[in-house]
């Protein structure tokens, strides 16, 4: 393929033929020829004899699995063999995503003799989870001018799944100061209600349940006491996490991006939840993805979620209510659900309606309407403060211009919608 | 000295080399030629290759527009005082379009292209700046060398120069062959020095290539090659060309020599089957 160069220098000694020829002085029309010549040779020889041995050139990428780790450096190699008759120097260099550090020969100039094999090692760390693509190999040679380049990409692409880093998902903190830190006030306290398991007894009051008396202990203490039987209360409960797994979470950048870096929390807060002998499940949702995991009081869940989430990244668009639909007909009992969603797609705008201007009219209701005036006027502001806090765009409107508010709010969102 | 600085100097030395031809051609035409350029656009522009140089990069690029921009302001104020808009008293200041100023943008573009061919990083823009930096000289030669033959004034030399040069393009497409040669017709003084520095020119771009490919043996064994070829192939061409121009398809001689050439680039491209073309 002829570079960029090499269609100017063309140009130019075209031009320079041509003008010569136009000025008609002998020498310089020679040596516009031969220059020409020289340059067209060049490409014209290294068409015929460099280029077309790039494509023989055998390349093999290959890692021990393909598995790994945030953070974890894992090793790459990568065999060439050179299926020439003749020496063959080329550059080289792997195809990577911008998730990957490289460090080592993932890049570099080697010259091969005829069917000579040798091997380049390289190290990947991976920074996000999902699953991503290393390679192929890209293979180049250039003529002595640099005016052509000749590129073969000559190898198998190889996939990679990258789970949560363990310094994310493991808390660092030692036992002691986590049960400190996260199960002061909250120990187990027994309470009395429905449930399978007996707690304890008390003396019958009119309105209890017949079913709760406890027959064997009737008349024990006074010859005619009844008591009841009083079940604990069932307070296990299960967990939830509904995570957007949409293009609107794949936000951030190298080494800190906003799927990458919840899910490291959520499954810190799993392990949590698990360690309280609750269960934890998971529903991971756009309009591409679509992966559930039921609650279970293990640890399968976690490890589950660990591996679904190192082969996938986000992709598509999140809607709530389809999500929630698909969980109510999944979920039969009482559980905590967790909505993790940047809500990049969810626009939402306030309209405070003013009561003031709806109050009475005349001028013997001026003083009231002062009143209110002043009164209603700082509500109404700090109603506005408070919308506008959250994040979303507020207007105070009355009677008099709602309708230019609203219009021109529909052609703001309008001027201001980027699209999905 | 660190070997940066070091191969700074030896690059600009072998451009200095692939330039020589141009470089012979300035140091024949200036002196001659000084006194009928306009001063102003003259100075204003010949030495902004080389003080770019000494200017940071953030205003590096904006040397030339900034020249050119003093330049068009000059003409308009010339323009508005001759036509009256301004008081006269301006005209000091202002640049007037007529010959010498036509002169003066034909030395400026060869000086320019000279010296940013000297200072350029890439083997390809010396290249091409050589070829405009010896045409436009040559043009200037040219007109030099009829004004000294003919006697004529030297703005109607150029001008004459100039006229052979379209009627030499008209007749080449039109008829295939050209009538009028400006520099066929008259002799060249510096001819010898000339062709010295066409030899110069070509071995140092030879060096260049050499220093481009990363010293590497194999690319240079490549090159070496095409030295060869492109020489026998580019002389063959010439008598060809020669040949041809005797029945008057000279046009047609020039235009296969190029077209089988790039034809042949074509059609040995390895990734053209592969591009699916």
């Amino acid at each position: 393929m002829i570079r960029k160069s090499g269609y100017l220098i063309l140009s130019a000694s075209v031009y320079n033929i041509f003008e010569s020829i136009l000025l008609g002085y002998k020498y310089y029309i020679i040596f516009s020829i031969i220059l020409f010549f020289v340059f067209a040779s060049d490409i014209l020889i290294f068409n015929l004899t460099t280029a077309r041995l790039v494509r023989n050139i055998e390349v093999d990428i290959s890692a021990e699995n393909e598995k790994a780790r945030k953070f974890s450096p894992k090793e790459f190699t990568i065999a060439f063999l050179n299926k020439n008759n003749s020496p063959t120097s080329f550059h080289y260099y792997v195809y990577s995503s911008d998730t990957f550090k490289m460090a080592g020969d993932f890049e570099g100039f080697l010259s091969l003799k005829p069917f000579e094999r040798v091997v380049r090692k390289f190290i990947v760390t991976p920074n996000t989870i999902g699953r991503y693509r290393l390679g192929p190999v890209s293979v180049y040679t250039e003529d002595g001018m640099r005016l052509a380049v000749e590129r073969a990409e000559v190898s198998r692409m190889v996939d990679l799944k990258v789970a949560p880093a363990l310094s994310e998902i493991m808390a660092a903190r030692s036992e002691r100061i986590s049960n400190m830190l996260y199960y002061t006030g909250i120990h187990y306290n027994k309470k009395a209600g429905q449930g399978y398991d007996f707690l304890t007894l008390r003396e019958y009051v009119p309105g209890d349940e017949i079913r709760y008396v406890a027959w064997s202990m009737l008349g024990k203490m006074k010859g005619d006491d009844i008591y009841v039987k009083q079940m604990e209360e069932e307070r296990i409960m299960d967990v939830l996490f509904l995570i957007d797994y949409g293009n609107g979470m794949n936000q951030g950048h190298d080494g800190k991006r906003m799927f990458d870096s919840i899910m490291a929390d959520v499954i810190k807060t799993s392990y949590k939840i698990r360690k309280n002998q609750d269960g934890v499940g998971y529903l991971i949702w756009s309009s591409e993805v679509n992966v559930y995991i039921p609650p279970e009081r293990t640890a399968a869940p976690i490890e589950n979620l660990q591996k679904v989430i190192s082969d996938l990244r986000p992709s598509g668009s999140f809607s709530l209510a389809t999500s929630i639909d698909f969980l109510r007909r999944k979920i039969k009992k009482t559980t905590m659900m967790f909505i993790i969603s940047s809500f990049g797609s969810f626009k939402a705008m306030f309209f405070i309606v003013n009561p003031y201007e709806f109050v009475i009219t005349g001028d013997e209701n001026r003083t009231l309407r002062t009143t209110l005036f002043h009164k209603q006027n700082s509500i109404m502001q700090k109603k506005r403060e408070i919308m506008r806090r959250f994040g979303f765009r507020t207007e105070v409107v009355g009677t008099k211009d709602a309708y230019r508010k609203l219009v021109s709010s529909y052609l703001y969102a309008k001027m201001t919608n980027m699209g999905e | 000295m660190d070997t940066a600085s070091r191969e700074t100097i030896i690059g600009n030395l072998v451009n200095f080399g692939v330039m020589m031809p141009a470089i012979i051609m300035a140091i024949y035409i200036l002196p001659r030629t000084f006194s009928y350029a306009n001063p102003f656009i003259l100075f204003l522009f010949a030495f902004l290759p080389i003080l770019r140089r000494f200017l940071g990069k953030s205003i590096r690029g904006f040397v030339y527009p900034a020249a050119i921009l003093i330049a068009a302001v000059s003409i308009l104020i010339w323009a508005a005082s001759v036509s009256g808009a301004i008081s006269k008293r301006y005209l000091v200041i202002g640049t007037p379009v007529n010959e010498p100023f036509m002169v003066s943008i034909t030395l400026v573009i060869g000086i320019v292209t000279l010296l940013e061919g000297i200072f350029a990083g890439k083997l390809y823009s010396v290249i091409t700046l050589m070829a405009f930096s010896s045409l436009t000289f040559l043009d200037l030669m040219a007109a030099f060398i009829v004004f000294r033959e003919t006697g004529y004034p030297f703005f109607t030399s150029y001008m004459y120069v100039e006229l052979m040069e379209y009627e030499a393009m008209y007749t080449l497409v039109v008829y295939g062959y050209e009538f009028s040669l400006p520099l066929a017709t008259f002799t060249i003084p510096i001819n010898s020095y000339l062709i010295g520095g066409f030899v110069v020119s070509m071995v140092s771009i030879i060096v260049a290539a050499y220093r481009n490919g990363n010293r590497s043996m194999d690319r240079s064994r490549s090159f070496a090659y095409s030295v060869l070829y492109g020489s026998i192939l580019g002389g063959a061409s010439f008598y060809f060309i020669t040949a041809m121009s005797r029945f008057s398809l000279q046009f047609l001689a020039i235009s296969i020599v190029i077209v089988v050439m790039i034809y042949a680039i074509i059609r040995t491209d390895p990734g053209r089957k592969s591009n699916g073309a």
